[in-house]
């Protein structure tokens, strides 16, 4: 109670807009460092910061973007909520994409559909394991994406099969008017995203359960429910995301999505959604997604390799905690 | 002879004055009663002695030498052990490992004597449970085994000074005797005790004199041994005489004419067997006082959803409720306000706006997509119907004061029209201000026809504000008060007699 009364004291005029205007420091400083990144790169290997060099980053960008949004509701639900099988999600949602579309237009609907349903099947799995067996989140998605991994090898007997298909390559590799069809895509679920958000119910709930899981119950909201969903959700976009990683690639392989990972949970952080959950946008994890694309992009550049690029993703997650700390816990 | 006196003892916490001046003087091989309501200031007291808490000021001295311990490790080596209310056993080890831990025989390499321990804890047990194997694991003890071992683990350590703080709390009347006749034997081998209990019974049958605190002062004492026990001195003594009429007739009459609004039977709260029934008209405040801790909070856990009651029936306007869920409760209009805002009634991080607004998402209320500017519109309306300051709805929660936080609790659920308003301690860590505009809000509302069942540990806003008080004990309705029944000493009376009715 005192301790509420001085801090109020303190700060006599930090109101919801500042608060706000606190994330989006964080997002603006994202987007200065991604810029920043583009000027270096032109400087050390001249074409990096060409436009069609930019969309080909936004274009990677957005498939990490998809992957990361599913991470985000998750860490948004609160709970120490947590995701670690959206990569392995993405791989089988990419693999049974590429089986059954076969590489034939007309089977897009159905594939959609089932890596949609599947994907969100598996979710609720984790959902229910840890809302009403209360596992932690950490462990059953770690424990999860391990069964998903085993279940593609089973699914594909080790080699997937098949191939996207014309109109859904045209939709990861094409452009129209020079931008990426993937970037206006990803446009149209950012929106979609911040529509769903904050004018709707679910999204209000997200929020309450995210940031005080027994103010939720009181309040007359079935909070296990809404996790399982939310698990079941990040599930779905998982799945559907690793359609999008073939509709890039063409052709499917087992670990196609295992690299995106610990880049969805960095790009979040980046994002200023607050580890504890109930507090972030998806602007932020949009931004995030592409300070990270271009900082993964100029170490390429830079010849660094796949072992350094992670070292370095490790230690950006690392610092970031620090810097932004726990904010929060109620 | 004296084993100890404490003078002028001082404690506050972050400028409330949990102790004020605590006087008290053990004699060798008698047995002290510490009496005192809830937040008299003998709880922080009889912890300063055992080392818990620092003192501010003021003196101990301890078989005449002055005490000055830091932790209750130090003065456990000084020969005082006190036995708190909340039980601090491991659950997963043994009765022996409980009783022997922290002070295990150890041999000359520094391995621990198992044989040794189990053979102490064994004879200090049978004191209380002969029947009760020391290999049993405290977690399938019950509540009152569990309080021996307790109790047996501190006598193990032969201390001088033994405080035991409301040990008879989980015990039945031939338990406490067991108690009692191991406290004589101790007395006998001259061991001092406080003892701390709300059962006058007790008192007069096992304290040798009794100490009481009011207000965070010693108020005075009273020598079993040369006086009378006087249970009309004592109570007036605890209660601090205070007579008072406060309620006024405006709050006092709107209610009683009309029908009944909340039926209920034969409530079993907890484990105990005690059932609680009763019925609370349209438009009647109703209060829950009696001591801390009597199954008030509960029975407004059990009416709001969250908890599942063992058996009894809950009626809402006739209509027979299934409460799974807080869900069922809040749709039917039964809605609480939690006894913990930030843990149970608040998005601290979140503005206003989404703290007004959120109970309607688990109604029909609003659909899939919301209509912002018609939830704005309404949240402001509440915003000026409980005056929360400043009235803007974009303000972080977690930058309001105590008393705005707990309006916005009570505002968010204004917009559904409650017919049942359940309040748990609502004032608690409220200025007096907004205190008053708090229960102006729960008056007008009960005018509305809105019923309410409050609890509040202050006496004084029950008889503010309530048409009728029941008074709680172990669970139980054992005594309702009218209006005209209303003053300190009787609500202590019936608090404390209660205690005792329900001791025999």
């Amino acid at each position: 109670m005192s301790q509420l009364q001085t801090s109020e004291a303190r700060n006599p005029g930090l109101t919801l807009k500042s608060v706000k205007n606190l994330g989006n420091f964080k997002v603006l400083i994202a987007y200065a460092l991604a810029v920043l990144i583009f000027i270096a790169g032109q400087i050390i290997s001249p074409g990096f910061g060409e436009f069609s060099n930019i969309m080909n980053v936004l274009n990677i960008s957005a498939l990490l973007g998809f992957i990361a949004l599913a991470q985000m509701l998750v860490v948004l639900s609160g709970g120490e909520g947590i995701d670690l099988s959206v990569g392995a999600m993405a791989s089988f949602g990419a693999v049974m994409s590429s089986q059954i579309i076969g590489g034939l237009d007309g089977n897009l609907p159905l594939a959609i559909l089932i890596v949609l349903a599947v994907g969100f099947l598996i979710g609720c799995v984790s959902g229910i394991g840890i809302s009403y067996f209360k596992v932690p989140p950490l462990v059953m998605t770690l424990a999860m994406a391990s069964v998903i991994q085993g279940g593609a090898l089973v699914y594909t007997n080790g080699q997937p099969k098949g191939m996207a298909s014309p109109l859904l390559k045209e939709l990861g590799t094409g452009r129209t008017a020079g931008i990426p069809n993937l970037v206006f895509l990803w446009i149209v679920v950012a929106v979609i995203v911040a529509v769903f958000l904050t004018r709707t119910k679910w999204g209000k709930l997200l929020y309450g359960l995210g940031t005080n899981r027994l103010t939720t119950e009181l309040s007359g909201v079935r909070t296990r429910v809404v996790r399982t969903v939310v698990y079941g959700a990040s599930g779905a976009i998982s799945a559907i995301s690793g359609m999008m990683l073939l509709s890039y690639t063409g052709t499917a392989f087992l670990d196609i999505g295992a690299t995106y990972m610990l880049p969805t949970i960095i790009a979040v952080v980046i994002g200023g959604i607050a580890l504890t959950g109930g507090l972030g946008s998806y602007n932020g994890t949009v931004a995030g997604a592409i300070l990270l694309t271009s900082l993964s992009s100029i170490l390429i550049t830079l010849n660094i390799s796949e072992g350094g690029r992670q070292i370095v993703y490790g230690i950006i997650l690392l610092l970031l905690l620090i810097a932004y700390g726990r904010q929060k816990t109620t | 002879m004296q084993l100890l006196e404490a003078k002028s003892l001082r404690k506050s916490y972050g400028g409330v004055m949990a102790l004020r001046d605590g006087n008290l003087i053990c004699k060798q091989g008698k047995v002290c009663g510490l009496l005192g309501a809830n937040g008299s200031g003998k709880s922080t007291f009889s912890k300063m002695i055992s080392g818990v808490v620092k003192p501010d000021g003021g003196e101990i001295w301890f078989d005449g030498e002055r005490l000055n311990v830091a932790n209750p490790q130090e003065a456990k080596k000084q020969g005082i052990i006190m036995v708190h209310q909340h039980l601090s056993l491991v659950p997963e080890l043994t009765i022996w490992e409980n009783m022997t831990l922290g002070s295990e025989p150890e041999s000359a390499m520094g391995f621990m004597k198992d044989q040794q321990s189990r053979e102490i804890a064994q004879t200090y047990l049978s004191k209380f449970s002969p029947e009760l194997s020391i290999d049993e694991k405290v977690k399938d003890l019950s509540l009152a085994q569990k309080q021996f071992v307790e109790i047996a683990k501190a006598i193990s350590q032969k201390p001088k000074l033994l405080i035991l703080d409301e040990p008879t709390a989980p015990l039945e009347q031939s338990e406490v005797e067991k108690l009692f006749a191991v406290m004589r034997e101790l007395k006998a081998n001259h061991t001092s005790i406080i003892f701390i209990s709300h059962r006058l019974w007790e008192i007069k049958t096992i304290c040798d004199y009794v100490v009481v605190f009011r207000n965070g002062e010693t108020v005075g004492a009273i020598d079993f041994e040369t006086e009378a026990k006087d249970e009309n001195l004592i109570v007036s003594m605890i209660s601090g005489k205070e007579h008072r009429h406060a309620k006024d007739n405006a709050s006092a009459s709107s209610a009683i004419q009309s029908e009944k609004m909340l039926e209920v039977r034969e409530l079993m709260l907890r484990k105990s067997k005690d059932r609680v029934s009763f019925d609370i008209k349209k438009g009647e405040v109703v209060g829950l006082g009696g001591l801390q801790g009597q199954g008030q909070e509960e029975l407004l856990l059990v009416l709001s959803g969250l908890i599942q009651p063992k058996q009894g029936q809950i009626s809402l306007g006739g209509k027979k409720l299934k409460l799974r869920h807080p869900k069922h409760a809040v749709r039917e209009g039964m809605v609480l306000v939690p006894g913990d805002r930030h843990k149970e009634g608040l998005f601290l991080q979140h503005d206003v706006l989404l703290n007004l607004i959120f109970p309607q998402f688990a109604t029909k209320k609003t659909g899939f997509f919301l209509n912002m500017k018609k939830l704005k519109a309404e949240a402001n309306e509440v915003i000026g119907q409980v005056n929360i300051v400043p009235n803007d709805p974009g303000k972080v929660v977690q930058y309001l004061s105590g008393g705005n936080q707990q309006k916005v609790v009570v505002g968010k659920w204004l917009p559904l029209s409650p017919k049942v308003l359940l309040l748990s301690d609502p004032a608690k860590g409220v200025d007096i201000g907004a205190k008053k505009e708090l229960y102006d809000t729960v008056r007008k509302l009960a005018e509305q026809g809105t019923s309410v069942l409050l609890y509040a540990s202050d006496h004084e806003e029950l008889m503010d504000i309530c048409d009728r008080v029941f008074i709680l004990f172990e669970d139980q309705i054992v005594d309702e008060l009218m209006p005209s029944d209303y003053s300190e000493q009787r609500f202590v009376a019936a608090s404390l007699r209660s205690a005792k009715a329900a001791g025999n």
